[in-house]
């Protein structure tokens, strides 16, 4: 192959071309190029090749080339989150166990056996003889608490509707003490009947005090339970009063 | 996470971590390095090859290649290398086997040459470009094997003078020659078919012509 004889060292003149000549060496061929128009043309030539090169694309092929796997399929990794999707029965059997162990110890349960009857006593069923701490009531003192003071009256009312609605089921024995009451045996229910009425005179005692505190809130109390006696005792028969209104006026057309 | 869940939370993972999940015989992390990389194989082998059906059939083999041999891939060259190496192997072997010239210059005017990341070209600016690549790929029929292997992965893969001649596996100074020897058989073919330089063809300046070029060859470079 005839090859063109440069001054430059075609190492050197690859490495202007493409610019990755240091600076010593990038200076030492510009002022080589400055003087030596063979020179000069073969660089110019040659960056005109380069540019031309630019316009040949290849065409636009479809590939999509994937693998799939073979017949022997791969591990999958199942994921945690997946895992716990569809807990096994013996998971879900675990999971109960642990809730009864759990509910247990925050209960502390009291079992006594004797004269033919067997109690079993729940932690929270002596602690509810103390009325700041039994759990039905607190919620609705808490509320009252937490109303922002300059709220606008129509804003307090449905809060204090909450609140009140939450003293009568305060009365009434919390979830785990009914539960408690399934284990009771036949003779206990005497005692269980006392333990009964120090909790609900306890309840009826802060809810008058609270209601002595705030005549609003009393106010809101006996309306709340007005509305709700005349809808029990009259709901039924209005209603059907009315339906026979429409159905009247309709048959009347 | 599998190499699909990743790229529904677009997480990009780089090849050496996709490589490593496809060694443990996660498919969907092999076929994202497809699909990264078989428009550059593609176009590597078209260059050297000049058939679309050959470049497309070696594309295809050396990802087949590199799926089969992936467990000897230990990371000791970036995974892009080994996949050149493996393409450039088949279309040397490709050529061998065939014994014929290749680079046909395709006469079907319905291939339609690959879109620039330039501006918009005019329907006259796109017929010329046309019929400049058919006059670049009868150009390069008078390369070397080497030479024209050189050339393709310095100006459109934009491999560095190194990486070059550890592919072709000889010093960097042949590298050299073959690139300047190259690119003067190439300006003499192009004088003889009438294309002075780039700047007779679009009417645009050399320099625009060739800004545009470095910027192709960074995209492919990944």
């Amino acid at each position: 192959m005839t090859e063109k004889n440069s001054c430059v060292e075609k190492d050197a003149l690859i490495d202007y071309l493409y610019g990755e000549a240091d600076r010593d060496a990038r200076i030492r061929v510009e002022a080589h190029l400055r003087g030596c128009e063979q020179c000069a043309d073969e660089v110019r030539g040659l960056t005109n090749v380069r540019g031309t090169l630019e316009a040949w694309a290849p065409p636009e092929a479809e590939l999509g080339f994937r693998v799939v796997s073979d017949a022997r399929p791969a591990p999958v990794p199942v994921s945690l989150w997946g895992r716990f999707r569809h807990p096994p029965a013996w998971g879900l059997a675990a999971a109960a166990v642990l809730m009864l162990a759990v509910a247990a110890a925050i209960t502390k349960p009291e079992l006594e056996i004797g004269r033919g009857e067997m109690v079993l006593r729940l932690g929270w069923s002596d602690t509810a003889s103390d009325p700041a701490t039994e759990p039905g009531v607190e919620p609705a003192s808490r509320s009252d608490r937490e109303t922002p003071a300059n709220a606008p009256p129509q804003l307090l009312q449905p809060l204090r509707g909450t609140a009140v609605a939450a003293g009568p089921r305060s009365r009434a024995t919390s979830p785990l003490q009914k539960e408690a009451d399934v284990f009771r045996g036949p003779g206990a229910v005497a005692a269980a009947a006392a333990d009964g009425e120090l909790l609900s005179r306890s309840a009826r005692q802060l809810l008058l005090e609270e209601e002595l505190r705030s005549d609003q809130r009393q106010a809101d109390l006996s309306e709340l339970q007005r509305a709700i006696g005349e809808f029990e005792v009259t709901g039924a028969e209005q209603a059907r009063q009315q339906l026979l209104d429409v159905l009247r006026r309709v048959s009347a057309r | 996470m599998s190499g699909s869940q990743a790229a529904v939370f677009g997480m990009q993972r780089t090849d050496e971590e996709l490589v490593v999940l496809s060694t443990a015989g996660d498919t969907d992390s092999f076929n994202q390095l497809v699909v990264r990389w078989e428009r550059p194989i593609f176009a590597l082998a078209y260059r050297v090859l000049g058939r679309e059906e050959d470049a497309r059939d070696v594309c295809q083999e050396t990802f087949l290649r590199a799926f089969r041999a992936l467990k000897g891939f230990k990371g000791q060259a970036k995974f892009s290398s080994w996949l050149y190496r493996i393409a450039l192997n088949l279309c040397r072997d490709w050529i061998r086997r065939e014994r014929r010239t290749p680079m046909v210059i395709p006469l079907d005017a319905d291939t339609e040459p690959a879109g620039l990341t330039g501006p918009v070209e005019t329907a006259e600016e796109l017929a010329v470009r046309r019929d400049l690549g058919r006059v670049i790929t009868r150009a390069m029929t008078a390369l070397s094997e080497e030479q024209r292997s050189a050339i393709v992965l310095k100006e459109y893969h934009g491999l560095t003078f190194r990486e070059i001649a550890d592919l072709q596996g000889c010093p960097l100074s042949t590298v050299k020659t073959r690139l300047y020897q190259g690119l003067n058989v190439l300006r003499r073919q192009l004088q003889r078919s009438g294309v002075q330089g780039p700047a007779s063809i679009v009417g645009l300046p050399p320099t625009a012509l060739m800004a545009r070029s470095r910027r192709t060859v960074v995209d492919l470079d990944r």
